[in-house]
């Protein structure tokens, strides 16, 4: 069973991929887990401040586990706190909570304006999620992790599995729709 | 190439320091001792410590690896033995087996094993309390 929900669907991320806890920031009081990386290669270029991993890279962030080919960090610049961003890439999975998405590369990009603070993660590349209870394609899922929301972009493909356990009503709990046009 | 003493071909305290155009330190090579190899331009050090350099003068990069070899001419670090580096802030830390280093480029290669760890400041903000 298919939906169209025109061009902008989005929905609570803490109904289905609970990335939100590793995304949370962390606070001084209790150190978060620092986030391991494995792989067969790696690279540092220190004049563009350059960290790449490739080769069966895999990537545990708490419960949040991520395998790719190749993982590219670009750390910050002189004077900055953050890295400007991290890109994996070739044959992206992600996996949480029994929630699992792919593609073929994943943006993690973080920059702060006068108006907004943007901290997404973007899937590119036939980028699916899949959960016990619905399969979203889109061309582009982007995980908003200031506003906990994942967003499927263009031509959007919405499967319900009526069978499953937990199988949602319409529209389910957790889920906000947008209809506004866009901009 | 700095050295602090020479015994019977062997030299102690060695250091290979890089600089950029303007002067500013930008890497430094160092080994407990060093011993030629082949030529008189290939080294093997023992103890060794690869430090990296922002332009600000701050140390960015710091790796160590039991022994290499070294070549003074192209000023590559190579070796198929152990190797673990951190970030000055320990941000990043890495290990691997198996590492190439071009001191000219600043370019570091692990070729196995890589485990690197990432601490999560690194990433995102901490909260405010």
């Amino acid at each position: 069973m298919k939906h169209f929900f025109g061009t902008i669907f989005s929905f609570s991320l803490t109904t289905f991929l609970a990335i939100a806890q590793n995304a949370a920031p962390a606070t001084d009081k209790t150190p978060a887990p620092p986030i391991n990386v494995t792989a067969d290669r790696f690279e540092f270029d220190s004049k563009k401040g350059l960290v790449i991993h490739s080769g069966n890279v895999k990537v545990t962030d708490g419960e949040m586990k991520i395998a790719c080919g190749v993982l590219t960090v670009k750390l910050p610049v002189e004077g900055a706190s953050r890295v400007e961003s991290i890109i994996a890439e070739q044959d992206v999975v992600l996996e949480q909570s029994g929630s699992r998405a792919t593609a073929e590369k994943a943006i993690y990009s973080f920059s702060v304006t006068p108006t907004a603070t943007n901290d997404v993660i973007e899937l590119r590349g036939n980028p699916v999620l899949e959960t016990p209870e619905v399969t979203i394609r889109g061309d582009v899922l982007i995980y908003d992790r200031v506003l906990d929301t994942f967003v499927a972009d263009k031509n959007i493909r919405t499967t319900f599995r009526p069978g499953s356990a937990k199988a949602p009503s319409f529209p389910f709990p957790g889920m906000s729709r947008t209809n506004a046009p866009k901009k | 190439m700095l050295a602090q003493e020479t015994v019977g071909g062997t030299v102690t305290d060695f250091k290979m320091p890089v600089h950029d155009t303007q002067n500013r330190l930008r890497s430094l090579v160092t080994g407990k001792s060093a011993k030629t190899v082949g030529g008189l331009t290939v080294l093997r050090l023992e103890g060794l410590r690869l430090e990296t350099y922002g332009t600000n003068g701050a140390l960015d990069l710091v790796a160590e690896a039991p022994e290499c070899i070294f070549d003074i001419k192209t000023k590559t670090a190579s070796s198929a033995g152990a190797l673990k580096a951190e970030m000055a802030d320990q941000r990043l830390s890495i290990s691997g087996v198996g590492f190439e280093y071009r001191q000219d480029e600043g370019t570091l290669v692990v070729s196995n094993q890589v485990r690197t760890m990432l601490r999560r400041e690194l990433i995102m903000p901490r909260a405010k309390p």
